[in-house]
């Protein structure tokens, strides 16, 4: 993250005036950030079809192309603007591979990103983990992503959205208003209240919400 | 800059500075805040927990919690060479095993190389399983069937080898036919000749992606994971939505390939063996699924050949 915070406006600057070296490097600062909200949004069906990178590589190519356009009147923070043509690219991507059935990607959210486990999921996460030594342990953590996965998905959409992008994309209150495009105080109250939902649902699963902190 | 006159709930600003603690490696307690904001302590003692587990179950990078193939991927990333096999491209991953195209170098020969990836022999019976695959597969010997070249281990990864074909995924074909099915129900009753000409040649394509996928067949395997269709190899497969797929090539009169395919064949203990059959594969009919209706009359105006299992 120390990288990604640093103030990017010297390096936009120069990528700007045509810098591809600057521009590059900026890109990669927020290479894996990305790509990670790539994976969160990509639709079930298309894991393993599509590469996060191919999504990536086809924003970059647009995000250099209008570079100059975004820098002439910026409406919204660099990442934030990224994070909007990454996003459209991976609609893109949906609308090619589901045509008709697609859903909009924003509407599920994957933190498992294996099959869903069926009847046993720590002993079917432990045989697919590679390795040995964390299995168990990633087993349990497989165990409790589905488990909140299923908290999220039987959310309102509002609030699996405003979850995922404080917790998922780690996005601040303000950055999670800009993406809505509402208030910060409106931002700030709506998460509260899915998060309220969320814990009510999670407490009801016992001891889920003990031993973590 | 951050609007201070905007009113946040204090909770929320609270959560996030603690989050944001959390996430910086440090390990802030929730004492310290209900101590320190005695009048929010009962949404922090309720919440906060919450906050943490969401942020416990934020897949990391690298996370070996991921998705089967990255953790795949992650040990068979650089694979370039096997032996005398010189690594072309991957063509398809399954529960069982990654496939690509592969170069016999000595031969000068195009195959499929089938790779077990290193953590599945983890357990001895997937090994056990991949040999008598290998063997089951090596023992036979029909047009329709892909030949096996050899099967072999080098560097700790095991691997056998068949003829390379040329063709398309199954998930394609199928996609194709669902696309068919529904042309030809819009222009059953008043399509013209010429178009219903160009309809069929379209299925004689298709019915060689087919072929070539029937050819290409994997035998049992049935995937762990089903969270992938191998691109081109793919022959009676585990679908992650249609279930068990199963193919069947049929020929009418004309001598024209017709294809006849269940999209969700369900093949309880299919997983020695092939469906490699003759035969429209036995099992629930789907009417609303993707094979085209071949009640109506074909272009040269005969009716297509009964499927020889057809009940």
């Amino acid at each position: 993250m120390t990288a990604e915070t640093a103030d990017p406006s010297e390096l936009l600057r120069r990528a700007g005036a045509g810098d591809s070296q600057a521009l590059s490097e900026l890109l990669t600062r927020y290479r894996d950030r990305l790509r990670w909200i790539v994976r969160l949004r990509l639709n079930r069906r298309l894991q393993g079809r599509v590469d996060p990178s191919d999504v990536i590589q086809e924003a970059y190519l647009e995000i250099s192309k209008n570079l100059p356009e975004y820098l002439r009147d910026p409406k919204m923070p660099f990442f934030l603007w990224l994070r909007y043509i990454t996003g459209q690219k991976l609609i893109a991507m949906h609308r090619r591979h589901l045509g008709a059935q697609m859903r909009d990607p924003d509407q599920e959210v994957s933190l498992y990103r294996g099959a869903l486990p069926e009847a046993n999921s720590v002993s079917l996460a432990a045989h697919l983990l590679g390795h040995l030594t964390s299995a168990s342990r990633a087993a349990i953590r497989a165990e409790e992503q589905v488990q909140v996965q299923e908290a999220l998905n039987s959310l309102e959409p509002i609030d699996r959205e405003i979850l995922a992008l404080r917790h998922f994309e780690m996005l601040s209150n303000e950055e999670t208003a800009q993406v809505l495009g509402i208030k910060k105080s409106a931002a700030s109250n709506r998460y509260m209240r899915a998060l309220r939902r969320m814990k009510g649902i999670l407490a009801a699963i016992p001891g889920f919400l003990e031993n973590d902190a | 800059m951050p609007d201070s006159s905007e009113a946040r709930d204090p909770v929320e600003a609270l959560a996030e500075e603690f989050v944001n603690r959390h996430r910086r490696g440090e390990k802030p307690l929730l004492q310290e805040y209900i101590d320190k904001y005695p009048h929010l302590a009962e949404d922090i003692r309720d919440l906060f927990p919450a906050l943490l587990k969401m942020e416990k179950v934020r897949p990391q990078t690298g996370d070996v919690t991921g998705e089967f193939t990255d953790a795949v991927n992650a040990t068979e990333k650089k694979l370039e060479r096997l032996g005398d096999y010189r690594i072309l491209r991957e063509l398809g991953r399954g529960g069982m095993g990654i496939v690509y195209e592969a170069e016999q170098e000595s031969l000068g020969r195009h195959v499929a190389l089938k790779v077990l990836p290193h953590h599945a022999l983890l357990d001895s019976k997937h090994l056990q399983r991949f040999h008598r695959e290998a063997k089951a597969a090596a023992r036979l010997h029909h047009t329709n069937i892909v030949p096996v070249y050899g099967v072999g281990a080098d560097d700790g990864l095991h691997y056998y080898v068949r003829q390379f074909i040329h063709g398309m995924g199954l998930d394609e074909v199928l996609a194709d036919l669902k696309r068919l099915r529904k042309a030809r129900s819009k222009t059953d009753v008043t399509l013209p000749n010429r178009k219903l000409t160009a309809i069929k040649s379209e299925e004689n394509l298709t019915a060689a992606g087919v072929a070539a996928a029937l050819l290409t067949g994997e035998f049992g395997s049935r995937s762990m994971d089903g969270a992938r269709l191998p691109d081109t190899l793919t022959g009676p497969a585990f679908h992650p939505t249609e279930g068990w797929v199963g193919v069947s090539r049929e020929s009418d009169s004309s001598g024209s390939a017709l294809i006849s395919a269940d999209s969700s064949v369900h093949l309880p203990g299919q997983t020695g063996t092939s469906t490699l059959t003759e035969t429209r594969p036995r099992g629930r009919e789907h009417p609303d699924r993707f094979i085209p209706d071949r009640s109506g009359p074909l272009a040269d105006g005969k009716q297509p050949a009964a499927p020889a299992s057809a009940v």
